[in-house]
């Protein structure tokens, strides 16, 4: 009785997700048909004629720049992240500050403004700076993303961290930022993940911020360059879906490979 | 209730926090940016020329190497093309202007020119134009983009118009002999070639500048113009795209369709004729390298009539003038202007040139063109032309998708067109 | 001051500082801006002066701007309903120890992580009323006779935007609704068990009173992400037809780089953002009563 309900239960969970995956599939597997096919009246499941023209098409379009790109905005991005904002979740979480309320209430409301609203006051500022046409216009950016993220999340999962760890390494002759380090960081590893990764995903996704920030073309994230092939050649959507794609394998790689301590970091982690 | 009134004070002083902060860094907002922008150019400033141009693909390579050709040709002046595509041109400006960071030059769309100059953005050239006296030989219509208040704010560098795009074997099938000329075989010879695979006629009716592009021949057909869209003219070219879409010879997706969608469909053979422009006849060759199309005159209602595309370049004020106005000379020399235009598939902006080459009357494709490019004339031109537009473009999704009738539809429009004309 | 709390602020400040200089500064710059009287030129010349409400007043008769405070609205609640209710749905599904759970449940998120962009143009492909798959699926097993106009039917096309968001937004919701749900501690339902109590009861009578705090989160986190949509929308439809999927962060990017009404613009953005605001007061307001009870 047992084994059938879970036989079931395997089943259907299959099921459901093929069915929400299924414009995953059918981006992948239009980049496969020609363009003829895509137009066809009678939708094809699989390519009749299998072609790897789009791939190759994007690849002579210099998708490997744009891929480095992406990494280098998303990577950095997400370093900066954890550098501000673990330090400041576990403070606002364990120290008795002075305006802890207003500050959590700061990191709440910085995530409401529309990327758009910042475009030209950043672009006056990073002109002053010099950061216009570098990595750090869409880095510091997107950071603004993850950092309320993080805090906000981090915050209540350190709140759940019993006290007495901390008591006891200080008893140990730990300061204070050495117990963070030797401690706290290591416990809340599968948290801090979580972080990284989802703000590792929010940069992933920028347009806007490298488009206006970055004129220059070899400074382009892959939605950039997907963006820009639009508007090129009116949408072709085998190349665009290869381009898509391209662009959605590594952090589908990334998720797969953190599979585990994501789940498990925010299973354990998150709001309390 | 306390807690409230707590949060809300802490509000109030993060606020006021954040407004000492930004009252520091605010002071040297605008004025010191363009020093401090300014600072770097001025240094080269009788040397370089920044272009950004939107030219893609084979227009790009064109231009790029005219540019390095132009280089080498002479050392006065060094000139930079900077890429921005099309659909972040004008936000680029905008943010170029509030950071102090904008170049010598722009090529902008033709209905963009005149809403820039009357922004202060551009410099006025029309005495370094009248100097040079080459601006007879252009045509009448893209110099006319060029200009505001009587002024001549850039220069066209390259033309297109709207033509009838129809499949000659899908219509041979329909047994019709001769494409349409006039809206009834319009509508006749579209509800023909209709069937379960194809649709007879299309037109670009998308919420951006394409819709408004693409009404816009059979707005003039009608003897209407923008400013006249409460007119019967306006009315009667309203209603005979809707009336096409209701007996279902138009697709009702045509308003969530560009250009190259349509292009795209009439490649696939899924549309028989389509209204659409010159770039696309390179992109129809090769997809579709067996098929049989053939270009010719909009359907008139009063008299054939068909819109201006194309592009200016502009030189920007305040900006390294001298320069950019000799680049732009060189670069519209007959000759050159000639090869660029013919090779990138678009109509020079010269007379002259069409004039004494054949190049454009021996294409198959282009020369169907040829005729329609005399009948052609710009949107507008006014500086307030994007809100224009934006009033046309609602009344056409509004009429074509059923919402409102055509008459209302237009009657709302010109109401708000003479407001914004007004203001 | 203390010496050792000079530490703690060291710990706090750095992404205090970070987000007052690249948030707070375009916060204030776009306020003042709502009360100025900004195009291209004054944006030049630096010449901007003060009209208060005016920008604010006009942007009320502004054709269009009623109608996507509305869209926006509607937007907002749509997706996020639907968000939460199928994402607690599969939450409660896949806490159901069965083999294959916790990999499907992770397969699920892909279709968070794609970027915006890419969903955007992956729906209107799937969604063209003709070639789309959509259709010919729906044709194909009977369901309707002719195609949807998914965008470009004016009544349908901000559904057909909210489907998209929805599809984004399960899985995160999901995640974060089962992290709650795995928190709960096991004894209550136990004695619930013996007490006779049916799934429905202990439903609505135990899981959800006790996911209370979970569910305030990911419905703020909902709302402030919906809220300021713009990717979406912008590339599916730029707001059409007409105006029916016209959002406020849409109409605030085209009246200030389309039409260079900057103030205008502005004034939007800052509707837009005053309503968030006034939104997590009130949340902040009831994790406060949370907390002190």
């Amino acid at each position: 009785m047992q084994k059938r309900k879970e036989w079931i239960l395997n089943i259907l969970g299959i099921l459901f997700v093929l069915i929400f995956l299924f414009p995953v599939y059918w981006m992948i597997i239009t980049a496969f048909k020609s363009q003829s096919e895509i137009f066809q009246s009678t939708p094809t499941f699989w390519p009749k004629d299998f072609q790897f023209t789009s791939f190759i098409d994007i690849f002579k379009d210099n998708v490997g720049q744009y891929f480095l790109n992406s990494f280098m905005i998303a990577g950095l991005a997400t370093i900066l992240v954890l550098v501000l904002a673990v330090p400041s979740a576990y403070g606002l979480a364990r120290f008795k500050v002075k305006g802890k309320n207003p500050m959590i209430l700061l990191f709440l409301v910085t995530q409401m403004l529309p990327a758009t609203v910042i475009l030209t006051p950043l672009f006056i500022v990073f002109n002053n700076l010099s950061l216009l046409n570098t990595y750090w216009g869409p880095v510091l950016t997107c950071a603004t993303l993850g950092v309320p993220f993080s805090v906000l999340i981090l915050r209540t999962f350190f709140l759940g961290i019993p006290k007495e760890l901390e008591e006891a390494a200080s008893i140990d002759g730990c300061g204070r930022f050495r117990t963070f380090i030797r401690v706290i960081v290591p416990i809340s590893y599968p948290s801090i993940v979580v972080c990284a990764a989802i703000s590792f995903f929010f940069s992933w996704g920028d347009l806007i911020f490298s488009m206006t920030f970055n004129r220059n073309q070899d400074l382009w994230p892959l939605t950039a360059g997907i963006y820009n092939a639009i508007g090129r050649y009116g949408i072709e959507w085998n190349d665009l879906m290869a381009f898509a794609t391209v662009s959605v394998l590594p952090v589908i790689v990334i998720f797969v490979i953190l599979q585990k301590q994501l789940v498990k970091g925010l299973v354990s982690g998150s709001i309390k | 209730m306390k807690k409230l009134k707590r949060i809300s004070g802490l509000l109030l002083a993060i606020v006021s926090f954040v407004l000492v902060l930004s009252a520091c860094s605010g002071g040297t907002s605008i004025t010191d940016d363009e020093q401090s922008g300014g600072e770097g150019e001025a240094a080269e400033a009788s040397k370089d020329v920044t272009i950004w141009f939107h030219y893609t693909g084979k227009q790009q390579e064109e231009f790029l190497s005219l540019i390095d050709a132009y280089n080498e040709s002479q050392d006065q002046y060094e000139v930079e093309g900077e890429y921005v595509p099309f659909a972040d041109v004008k936000k680029q400006l905008s943010v170029g202007v509030a950071g102090g960071t904008l170049p010598d030059m722009a090529l902008m769309d033709v209905v963009d020119n005149a809403a820039f100059a009357e922004q202060g953005v551009l410099e006025d050239i029309t005495s370094k134009v009248e100097e040079w006296g080459e601006i007879d030989n252009f045509y009448e219509g893209p110099v006319e983009s060029a200009t505001y208040d009587g002024k001549y704010y850039g220069l066209p560098v390259g033309s297109n118009a709207l033509g009838l795009f129809y499949n000659e074997d899908l219509l041979k099938e329909a047994g019709i002999e001769e494409p349409p000329t006039t809206w009834d075989e319009l509508k006749e010879d579209a509800k023909a070639l209709t069937n379960d695979d194809t649709k007879g006629f299309a037109v670009s009716a998308v919420k951006s500048e394409e819709g408004a592009f693409q009404f816009y021949p059979f707005l003039r057909s009608a003897g209407a113009d923008y400013d006249s869209l409460d007119s019967e003219g306006a009315v009667e070219a309203m209603t005979l795209l809707t009336d096409m879409i209701e007996e279902g010879s138009m697709g009702s997706d045509v308003v969530n369709a560009t250009q190259d969608d349509l292009a795209r469909q009439f490649a696939a053979g899924k549309l028989a004729m389509m209204v659409n422009g010159p770039w696309n006849i390179e992109r129809l060759k090769e997809e579709s390298p067996d098929m049989n199309f053939s270009i010719s005159q909009i359907p008139k209602d009063e008299q054939y009539a068909s819109v201006l595309g194309g592009e200016n370049l502009t030189i920007i004020k305040d900006g390294n003038v001298d320069g950019a106005f000799d680049f732009l000379t060189w670069f519209l020399e007959p000759d050159r202007h000639e090869t660029f235009t013919y090779e990138t598939g678009v109509f020079p902006a010269r007379k002259d040139v069409l004039e004494n080459s054949d190049h454009w009357t021996e294409d198959p494709y282009l020369s169907g063109f040829v005729p329609i490019m005399d009948g052609a004339v710009p949107r507008g031109p006014s500086p307030q032309w994007p809100e224009i537009s934006e009033s046309i473009q609602i009344a056409i999704q509004e009429s074509l998708t059923g919402t409102k009738s055509p008459e209302e539809a237009l009657n709302k429009a010109s109401e708000s067109v003479s407001e914004t004309v007004d203001q | 001051m203390k010496k050792g709390r000079w530490g703690e602020y060291l710990f706090i400040y750095p992404a205090v500082i970070f987000m007052l200089l690249l948030i707070g500064y375009p916060l204030i710059y776009n306020i003042i801006l709502s009360f100025q009287d900004v195009d291209l030129n004054s944006l030049a010349t630096g010449d901007k002066h003060f009209v208060w409400f005016d920008n604010y007043k006009a942007l009320a008769d502004q054709d269009g701007f009623g109608i996507s405070v509305w869209n926006t609205i509607v937007y907002t609640l749509g997706s996020v309903v639907f968000q939460v209710v199928i994402g607690f749905l599969l939450a409660l599904f896949f806490s159901m120890k069965f083999k294959l759970a916790s990999f499907l449940r992770g397969v699920v998120m892909i279709s968070w992580l794609i970027p915006l962009t890419i969903t955007a143009l992956l729906y209107k492909f799937m969604m063209g009323s003709g070639e789309g798959i959509f259709n010919q699926m729906l044709m194909g097993i009977g369901f309707i006779d002719d195609p949807i106009q998914w965008l470009s039917n004016p009544d349908i096309a901000l559904w057909s935007v909210i489907i998209a968001n929805i599809w984004v937004g399960i899985p995160f919701n999901m995640l974060l609704l089962s992290t709650g749900l795995s928190n709960l501690p096991e004894d209550v339902y136990e004695s619930a068990s013996l007490d006779g109590a049916n799934w429905f009861q202990k439903l609505f009578k135990i899981t959800i009173p006790l996911l209370r705090p979970v569910l305030l989160v990911v419905l703020m986190l909902g709302f402030i992400y919906t809220f300021k949509v713009f990717d979406l929308v912008f590339v599916m439809t730029g707001g059409g037809p007409i105006n029916s999927t016209e959002v406020l962060s849409t109409i605030a990017y085209r009246l200030s780089f389309n039409e260079f009404q900057f103030s205008l613009g502005a004034a939007a953005a800052n509707i837009l953002f005053l309503i968030l605001l006034v939104v997590s007061v009130i949340y902040l307001y009831m994790i406060n009563k949370d907390e002190e009870a």
